[in-house]
């Protein structure tokens, strides 16, 4: 009995709760070696003007902590890092400390080892994993913008003055921004070579009450061979797409929504300036048809579940299992994915670009307000956006190693073998920085870059653009908002409840649970945003 | 020892504490490195409560942050929600403490009466396996019987010709589904703790009782559970300690996050994931999380102090 006690006291104290976070350790064993100390340029180091190229007189190598998020992490790391860390040292006497963790895994350790205080120089940030807005709110990353100009002068001129305004929080740059595509652009990939062969013309869809028709077509010619083909998935993220607005608050399922002139929508809300978007006829409109898609079978019986097994979908689409599904498309994916899925891919864009405030924030460099060598760091994030070498050595590995040059601007990655073998293979590059430094794979078209340019220019720039939400004064709202959310949004959204019946519930829930605190604060502190310009 | 003490303390105070020492010395080395641990991961934390009083910012750390007051707080009651979020949390927990008790318990008897023992020792393991398994594994195990297209469930429906049911958008259903897959998952370990302690009662007991003539009945009744009730009192109590937090795992993987059930699903943690999981904020995290101490603290001294009003001797403290 005494025996019994004493587990009974064990268990009764380990009940007693602990709210000190812990930090999430993570035993680096990547510490590159700090050995040589000091490196000469061999042919400048001792002619050179010390005035003109300070950085490439002998000196202290620099050792930068660089935490990166990137999906899945290459077997060849390592020997990447090591190329790398040859070239840095010589050209700005740089080493890196390279800690690259997988993307899920970077979402849940990262902001436990900032919170927890850990050094680092730079890492990686975004509005999906380790929240730049929230970070900069917590004092973890540092204000660039003086530095800037001064260290990464080539990369502030390159990346455009919409970009750095969009990452501003109250006038200062905490983060380098990738520059990819400009905004987002919603739309459908589909089988382009099923949509041949049941003779349907996409360039046609320009709505979803057009795609209607498409889906049926697609039902119906398909059950008639015989097969049981999805028509279209991914409508968990399809609303936005289907009626675009700004999401004001950066985060587009919070009901705080501005219309965008030039999509011409929103009319019986638009007046109100800032608007919970959940109250539109928009939202009502979409939520039907799709409602009627899901009793018609063209989703599939289960779309929210479907949705969230992108593996499947994958491989479902591949194998003509499935005819469509909901993308933010990028100028270029669907040569990549015709290339991958093995068959021909097509993109029926439902709304032209639009670049808003949270566009920007899709990927960043941020660097640590406690960094000791911000100058360095700087230098080096603007290797990653400028210099070819680095840019394609990073994204693309070695060159005989990992990829053989074709042509002055493109890379073979199959190495007389399948990408699979390749140590040092990553579908998109842009997370290192920018991919207009990089060199592109020859699964994307030759004009990709001119494509891209073609994109950022057809992108309509959001009328609030640059203005960032704190979200501190009404975050108990955020917080309840955030669950009543996930608890009808999905099942609305694939019209798996009836929305006549459901979304008055919804609003009902919306606005007991601080909708309009939320739009008021929105307003005040957008008035004192646009006063202040 | 009282007296001893008294008496030492009456002649020779300063000697008595070091001479204690020395005499315990031996033992409180032995208990040296358990206290080092508790002081490190159970005490030395607890100024993270400071938290959630604050404002925090990386670089102010913990004790520089501003002071907020009792803000981190109001998100877990200004939901139209607080009450579900109370309900549910509270009443799963008390029927699964119940249902615990009262299964484990008649399981333990059960095994222990079986005569072929290795027989017992089996059908203890099977029951023990589903403790075992991430309520990861169970959620993809139920989402095969649950699923709408493919489930078994909507299959078997089918085959007696009756209209498959949208299991993940029928709250009705959750309460059965919850309540079964926590049993089947913990039984077997309480049973354990039960056939544990069942084996330390003597056997005279029941010689003594088939002597007089009880049946099995009667001796389950007068020996069995009165030996086993100080076992079933520490347990319950410890568990009523912890009814303010719900099993993650249990509300959160197994219905699959699927909105329309959260009138069935959502409990304490799970609210306060969803809610924070955007915003991260830290301070509203461990003002959650004190909260449920808090609240777990005042239930366990509460159970203990009834306990001690009927039945001394079993009570925890």
């Amino acid at each position: 009995m005494k025996n019994l006690y004493k587990r009974a006291a064990a268990l009764a104290l380990a009940a007693t709760m602990t709210a000190g976070v812990l930090a999430g350790c993570n035993g680096s064993n990547t510490t590159a070696s700090t050995g040589g100390g000091e490196v000469s340029t061999p042919a400048s180091g001792d002619a050179a003007d010390p005035a003109s190229q300070p950085s490439s007189e002998p000196q202290e190598i620099t050792q930068l902590i660089w935490y990166m998020s990137i999906n899945p992490v290459a077997a060849d790391t390592e020997k990447v890092i090591e190329k790398l860390n040859e070239y840095t040292r010589e050209k700005i006497g740089v080493e890196i400390d390279y800690k690259v963790i997988a993307n899920p895994d970077y979402k849940e350790k990262m902001p436990n080892l900032i919170n927890a205080g850990e050094y680092f120089d730079i890492c990686f940030t975004s509005n999906w994993t380790t929240d730049y807005l929230q970070f900069v709110g917590k004092d973890a990353f540092m204000d660039i913008t003086e530095l800037l100009p001064q260290y990464a002068q080539d990369t502030y001129k390159f990346i455009p003055e919409a970009m750095w305004n969009a990452v501003k929080v109250n006038g200062s740059i905490y983060g380098v921004p990738s520059y990819k595509e400009m905004g987002w652009q919603g739309g459908l990939v589909y089988n382009s070579d099923m949509a041949e062969a049941y003779g349907l013309d996409m360039t046609a869809v320009t709505s979803l009450e057009d795609y209607t028709d498409v889906l049926k077509t697609v039902s119906e010619k398909s059950k008639a061979e015989g097969k049981d083909v999805v028509g279209v998935s991914g409508l968990t993220n399809a609303w936005p797409m289907a009626a675009p607005y700004e999401s004001l608050t950066g985060t587009p399922s919070l009901p705080a929504a501005g219309a965008v002139p030039e999509f011409k929508n929103f009319a019986d809300v638009a007046d109100q300036g800032v608007f919970n978007q959940y109250t539109s006829e928009e939202y009502m409109n979409y939520c039907q048809t799709v409602r009627g898609w899901n009793q018609s079978g063209y989703l599939g019986g289960d779309p929210v579940n479907y949705d969230s097994d992108t593996a499947n979908r994958d491989n479902d689409f591949n194998n003509g299992a499935l005819f469509s599904y909901f993308i933010q498309y990028a100028p270029g994916t669907a040569e990549s994915m015709s290339a991958s899925s093995g068959h021909g891919v097509g993109f029926a864009p439902l709304m032209q670009p639009l670049f808003e405030t949270r566009s920007a924030m899709g990927g960043l460099l941020a660097l640590s307000s406690a960094s000791e060598h911000p100058e360095k760091a700087l230098e080096f994030i603007n290797l990653l956006n400028t210099d070819e070498y680095v840019g394609t050595l990073i994204r693309h590995g070695i060159e005989g190693e990992h990829y053989t040059a074709v042509g002055e601007n493109q890379v073979d990655k199959t190495m007389g073998g399948t990408l699979t073998d390749n140590g040092y293979d990553y579908t998109y590059g842009w997370q290192f920085g920018t991919p207009f430094n990089q060199k592109w794979d020859i699964s994307y078209p030759e004009n990709i870059e001119e494509l891209f340019m073609d994109y950022n220019e057809s992108a309509i720039i959001s009328p609030n653009n640059g203005f960032t939400f704190d979200t501190v004064p009404v975050e108990t709202q955020v917080a309840a908002l955030t669950n009543t959310i996930a608890e009808y949004a999905p099942s609305l959204e694939t019209g798996s409840v009836d929305p006549a019946d459901y979304i008055p519930k919804f609003l009902e829930a919306l606005n007991a649970n601080g909708a309009e605190a939320l739009i008021t604060e929105v307003k005040t502190q957008l008035d004192a945003f646009n006063a202040s310009k | 020892m009282k007296q001893a003490t008294m008496h030492a303390g009456s002649v020779r105070k300063k000697d008595g504490f070091v001479k204690t020492f020395k005499k315990n010395f031996p033992l409180t080395l032995m208990a040296l490195p358990a206290l080092v641990v508790m002081i490190l991961f159970r005490y030395l934390p607890m100024s993270g409560l400071l938290l959630a009083f604050k404002r925090f910012s990386v670089r102010k750390g913990i004790f520089g942050s501003e002071w907020v007051g009792l803000k981190n707080f109001e998100f877990l009651f200004q939901t139209s929600d607080a009450w579900i979020i109370t309900r549910n949390t509270i009443c799963y927990n008390a029927l699964f403490i119940f249902l615990d008790l009262v299964l484990a318990v008649a399981m333990a008897i059960g095994l222990s009466e079986l005569l072929n023992k290795r027989r017992a020792k089996l059908y203890q393991t099977i029951f023990m396996a589903p403790y075992f398994l991430s309520w990861v594994v169970v959620s993809f195990m139920a989402f095969s019987l649950f699923s709408i297209d493919d489930g078994l469930f909507n299959h078997l429906l089918a085959y007696f010709g009756m209209e498959g049911v949208d299991w993940y958008s029928e709250p009705s259903k959750w309460p059965f589904i919850l309540t079964f897959f926590q049993i089947w998952k913990t039984i077997g370990y309480s049973t354990v703790m039960y056939i544990s302690s069942l084996t330390g009662i003597s056997n005279d007991y029941y010689e003594a009782a088939i002597i007089d003539g009880a049946t099995k009945w009667q001796q389950i009744k007068s020996i069995t559970l009165p030996c086993l009730r100080p076992m079933m009192i520490v347990l319950t109590i410890l568990a009523i300690g912890r009814i303010f937090y719900a099993d993650f795992g249990l509300f959160f993987q197994l219905p699959r996050d699927s909105g329309p059930l959260y009138q069935a699903t959502q409990v304490i943690d799970t609210y306060v994931y969803r809610a924070l999981k955007e915003t991260g904020n830290v301070g509203m995290a461990a003002a959650a999380s004190l909260y449920q101490s808090i609240v777990g603290f005042v239930l366990v001294v509460g159970a203990n102090l009834v306990v001690r009003r009927i039945e001394p001797d079993s009570a925890l403290f």
